[in-house]
């Protein structure tokens, strides 16, 4: 390992100082008690929001001892101690392992072969690392030892790419990518250049930097800045600094949840202009997650003496292309402007300096396309080569490429600290601020949209815009000039470093009491909230922990129906596990197409594996036991409609909540009056209420139920418009009944089948009242022509997303009852299990696993003994409890 | 050229090309230029031309740095030590 050769221009932190800056605060001690106290607090906000993953929240349990530990070491054990740290949570990580772990392991409670099994992967990643580390300090030419760098490179990302080789270290691949693809390629350059001290615990510490592991986009870290910058100001300045911008983080992270809730991000939801503007707006601010990430982890290294620079500036209020990059994620601004940009301009110069700035401008920008797409392979295992991707980075080259001419051509003026400008200045700033924000959220919705039909359904709610509306949207514009006025000129760190000027007046009291303050109201406001019970209860329920919103849930059902790519199931998706290969293929084969609208049922006879389960279905079509066609004599018989929850995805098929609940109606104990009761389950997944409802008039009726369980959830509503779309663009027939109604329904609508499914869908949307109301009328109507006796029944969504679906249940439920339904609604049965208690198959995949079927059957069970006990002939029945509701809390109570 | 002759030259330049309408005061010999956006990445090639045109010295990639860039002191230093003893 080489040795340093510039230690006098990078100073290690200095355990035993205090800088100047504190020696005038009066002390180290209270002041170090304050950063205690203070960092405490931030893990606590970090674990009852559930921000990030859980390995984070161990990582910061690691990083807040670690730290303690860090502070009273001598300074030359400091370096060394936070790479073995690092080391340390880099191995056990991964693995879940963390002091909980360690306490299982004293008490005896988690075998050491266990432990060890879970640290494969860490240790694995770090092998690979160190064998990197090896490869660019091996005593050949540079030339030689890219080679070799390369020749890894290649030989990892074959494995990479085939993932299913050697699935224990599955996990180690993204965080392998983060630490290393680029990292290597400025410690090649730094190491070739001598700009930096090189030792190994240094080489450590930068790459296997402590929060990376929980971090597949961690921020790239120059090696000569992470050098420079190592105890650059007083530790308990930088303490301070760390925690203020820790704070900011976390900041920013509730924020892209509360945009990534509430925003209205599903095209097809889209009902006014405003919600078109919503939607661009909210799909720039999801990037409030990288930069809440990055705030939150350079934070975190300011507490280990790292005073890195800030990651972002100010970047909403950028005032001009080239600005905008220069203000967004700096540490990769920088990272290609010196691996990239200066060195292909200094190669060109002798062409002139605007030829070879505009040359270097243009490498530089298909350089990072190259390496975001790169960096997504480690992430994904699989190349980003998209239309969106390519068009998003082709017109942000040519916009920075034009003002990077003219401000090469011609003298942009800049201000001295302190200098004010003129008013007409001002303006200027505000009105470029303005143009910029808006070309840079419209590039921003290009890149990130889904697809084409996705900006056309916007630019058709765009185009609705009331006076009202547009006056709303220029007062946001003159709001955002105003800001981009006052605040947008503050001065910018680079990843070179802060001003020397900015480190030595550090109010670290007053910087001590705004994060205190915001801390103890960001940990308390969760409390606060759930006790109010009110909407904002809901809120917050939403914004603790990571859960997919509406439209990811969406998408991902699609992708699980429609043979769609279920890994591309969102933003929010890509940190979470994959589905395995294969995942959807039993419930391909599970199926077979109809040319009418019920566009799909299920193979008699067959069984398959579908979802990690194996399914059978019966000679009927119906995954469920067999039965007779016709009804024995003494037993009551309930037919039972839903969708794949019901169908019972995922789960086997003695575990379907409609089996278990068929038992116990058969239990002696239940003392209903029929000698023997079938539930027959007609239910297929992807079945939207129409389909439902025409499955009981086509094969259901025939059965002589009872009873028919008409199984209703919230997503019925994209169920409903993503159905109808397919019905009009495939033109499935239509049965003579149901045809004038759909027709008259696309017609109001203003839909046909040419159009793109994304615009129909948001054009069907204010016509679902009309379908549900249709729907539920018809059931009532068929069912008391056929003498059975209906029965609703909301079926809540294993995610525990309640502020999700309270509107929507409230809304479907009351046109049931409005349609003279009974109503059973299961939506507390999932009341008692914690919001850590998984409830879903897997990941990947948001279909109730068996325990949310158990709890299912439970809440059904209680609900339909009280119904069924007390019903005489079922057709007189449904007429008579038109406005009744059976609830399972009442039947509990009752019993 | 001497070490007063080579800063003023490059004070001139840095007022009229990045800071126009400045007083020449408020630019001292340590006011800080990149850390604080002045030289931002399009004015570093520009003054690195200029550098280069104006006392016929080359510059190199990696020597494009804030420790080289950063002050009066610090660009008037680099082409010190480029021009070499006199």
């Amino acid at each position: 390992m080489d040795s340093s050769n510039s230690r006098s221009a990078h100073r290690l932190p200095a355990s035993a100082e205090v800088g100047s800056g504190q020696r005038a605060q009066g002390g180290g001690w209270l002041h170090f008690a304050a950063v205690v106290a203070q960092f405490a607090l931030i893990v606590l906000v970090v674990r009852v929001w559930k921000l990030e993953t859980p390995v984070f929240g161990r990582v910061m349990q690691i990083a807040f001892i670690g730290f303690i530990g860090h502070h009273f070491l001598p300074a030359r054990w400091c370096l060394g101690f936070f790479a073995a740290l690092s080391i340390l949570v880099t191995v056990t990580a991964p693995g879940g392992l963390g002091i909980g772990a360690l306490r299982s392991l004293v008490q005896g409670e988690l075998p050491v072969y266990e432990i060890a099994y879970r640290m494969l992967p860490g240790l694995v990643l770090v092998s690979v690392g160190l064998v990197l580390i090896g490869v660019c300090h091996l005593r050949v030419r540079l030339g030689v030892r890219v080679g070799l760098l390369v020749l890894c490179g290649i030989g990892l990302a074959v494995i990479r790419a085939n993932g299913a080789w050697f699935p224990e270290i599955a996990a180690i691949w993204p965080i392998l990518g983060s630490m290393f693809v680029f990292r290597l390629m400025v410690y090649l350059y730094d190491l070739h250049h001598r700009t930096a001290p090189f030792s190994l615990p240094r080489s450590l510490a930068y790459f296997f930097m402590l929060p990376n592991v929980c971090f597949p986009l961690f921020p790239l870290v120059d090696y000569k800045t992470f050098c420079a910058t190592c105890g650059s100001e007083p530790r308990l300045t930088g303490y301070q600094r760390g925690l203020q911008w820790m704070l900011r983080g976390i900041i920013h992270l509730l924020l892209h949840r509360l945009v990534y809730q509430f925003a209205p991000l599903d095209v097809s939801m889209l009902a006014s202009s405003l919600d078109a503007v919503g939607f661009l707006l909210g799909t720039y601010l999801l990037y409030l997650r990288i930069s809440g990430e990055f705030h939150l982890i350079v934070g975190l290294l300011h507490m280990f003496g790292f005073h890195l620079p800030e990651t972002h500036h100010l970047y909403l209020l950028s005032a001009s292309f080239t600005d905008f990059w220069r203000r967004i994620n700096i540490y990769w601004k920088d990272f290609v402007m010196k691996l990239f940009f200066y060195p292909a301009f200094f190669a060109m110069r002798r062409w002139g300096t605007v030829r070879a700035m505009s040359l270097a401008t243009v490498l530089t920008f298909v350089a990072t396309w190259a390496l975001h797409s790169w960096q997504w392979f480690w992430i994904r295992g699989a190349l980003l080569l998209t239309w969106q991707d390519v068009t998003f980075w082709a017109v942000l080259a040519i916009l920075v490429l034009i003002n990077a001419l003219m401000e090469a051509t011609s003298s942009r003026g800049r201000r001295l600290p302190g200098s004010r400008p003129a008013l007409r200045e001002q303006i200027n700033t505000g009105i470029k601020t303005v143009a910029t924000f808006c070309a840079i959220c419209l590039l921003w919705n290009i890149w990130s949209c889904r697809s084409m039909e996705e900006l056309l359904v916007v630019a058709d709610a765009l185009a609705g815009a009331t006076l009202f509306e547009v006056f709303v949207v220029i007062a946001g514009l003159v709001a955002l000039a105003l800001a981009g006025i006052r605040w947008g000129q503050t001065r910018r760190e680079t990843s070179e470093g802060r001003p020397r000027a900015a480190a030595g007046t550090f109010p670290f009291w007053r910087v001590a009491a705004s994060v205190s303050l915001t801390a103890i109201v960001l940990f308390a406001l969760p409390r606060a909230g759930s006790s109010s019970g009110t909407r904002m209860a809901r809120v917050l329920d939403s914004l603790q922990g990571h859960r997919l919103n509406a439209r990811d849930l969406d998408h991902q059902r699609r992708g699980y129906y429609e043979e769609l790519d279920v890994q591309v199931a969102g933003d929010a998706r890509w940190g979470l596990p994959a589905a395995p290969d294969g995942w959807d293929d039993g419930e391909k084969r599970l199926h077979r197409k109809r040319s009418d609208i019920l566009w799909r049922e299920v193979l008699p006879s067959v069984s398959v594996t579908a979802a990690g389960e194996t399914v059978s279905t019966n000679p009927f079509g119906m995954r469920d036991r067999d039965y007779l066609r016709e009804k024995p004599p003494g037993s009551h018989r309930t037919v039972v409609l839903g969708a794949s929850h019901t169908f019972g995805v995922g789960v086997r098929d003695d575990e379907t909540f409609e089996n278990q609940v068929e038992d116990r109606l058969n239990d002696a104990a239940s003392g209903l009056p029929h000698d023997r009761y079938e539930m027959l389950n007609l239910s297929v997944g992807g079945y939207s209420q129409v389909q439902r409802l025409l499955r009981l008039e086509v094969d259901g009726f025939a059965l002589q139920p009872d009873v028919a369980l008409f199984v209703v959830f919230a997503l019925d509503e994209q169920f409903a418009l993503g159905h109808l779309a397919r019905c009009l663009r495939e033109d499935l027939s239509m049965p003579d009944a149901y045809a004038p109604f759909l027709r008259e329904l696309f017609r109001e609508a203003g839909v046909k089948g040419t159009m793109p499914q994304a615009l129909i869908e948001r054009r069907l949307r204010s016509q679902l009242p009309v379908v549900f109301t249709w729907v539920f009328q018809r059931l009532a109507g068929e069912c008391a022509r056929h003498g059975v006796r209906p029965l609703v029944v909301y079926r809540p969504g294993p995610n525990q997303a309640e502020h999700a679906e309270a509107p929507v249940r409230e809304r479907m439920l009351g046109l049931a009852r409005s349609a003279g339904l009974e109503v059973i609604d299961l939506s507390g049965c999932f009341a008692g299990v914690p919001a850590d208690e998984p409830l879903v198959i897997a990941p990947w995949d948001e279909h109730t696993n068996a325990k949310g079927h158990r709890l299912l059957a439970d809440a059904l069970f209680a609900a339909l003994r009280t119904a069924l006990a007390g019903a005489g002939d079922a057709s007189e029945t449904a007429a008579s409890n038109a406005d009744a509701e059976i609830s399972p809390q009442l039947t509990d109570q009752t019993l | 050229m001497n070490e007063a002759n080579i800063k003023s030259a490059i004070k001139t330049h840095i007022l009229n090309e990045f800071l126009p309408g400045e007083a020449p005061a408020s630019l001292t010999d340590t006011t800080e230029l990149a850390t604080t956006g002045i030289l931002d990445s399009i004015s570093t090639l520009k003054l690195v031309a200029f550098l280069e045109s104006h006392f016929s010295i080359t510059i190199e990639a990696h020597e494009a740095r804030v420790e080289n860039l950063n002050t009066l002191s610090d660009i008037t230093a680099l082409v010190l030590s480029k021009l070499g003893p006199q």
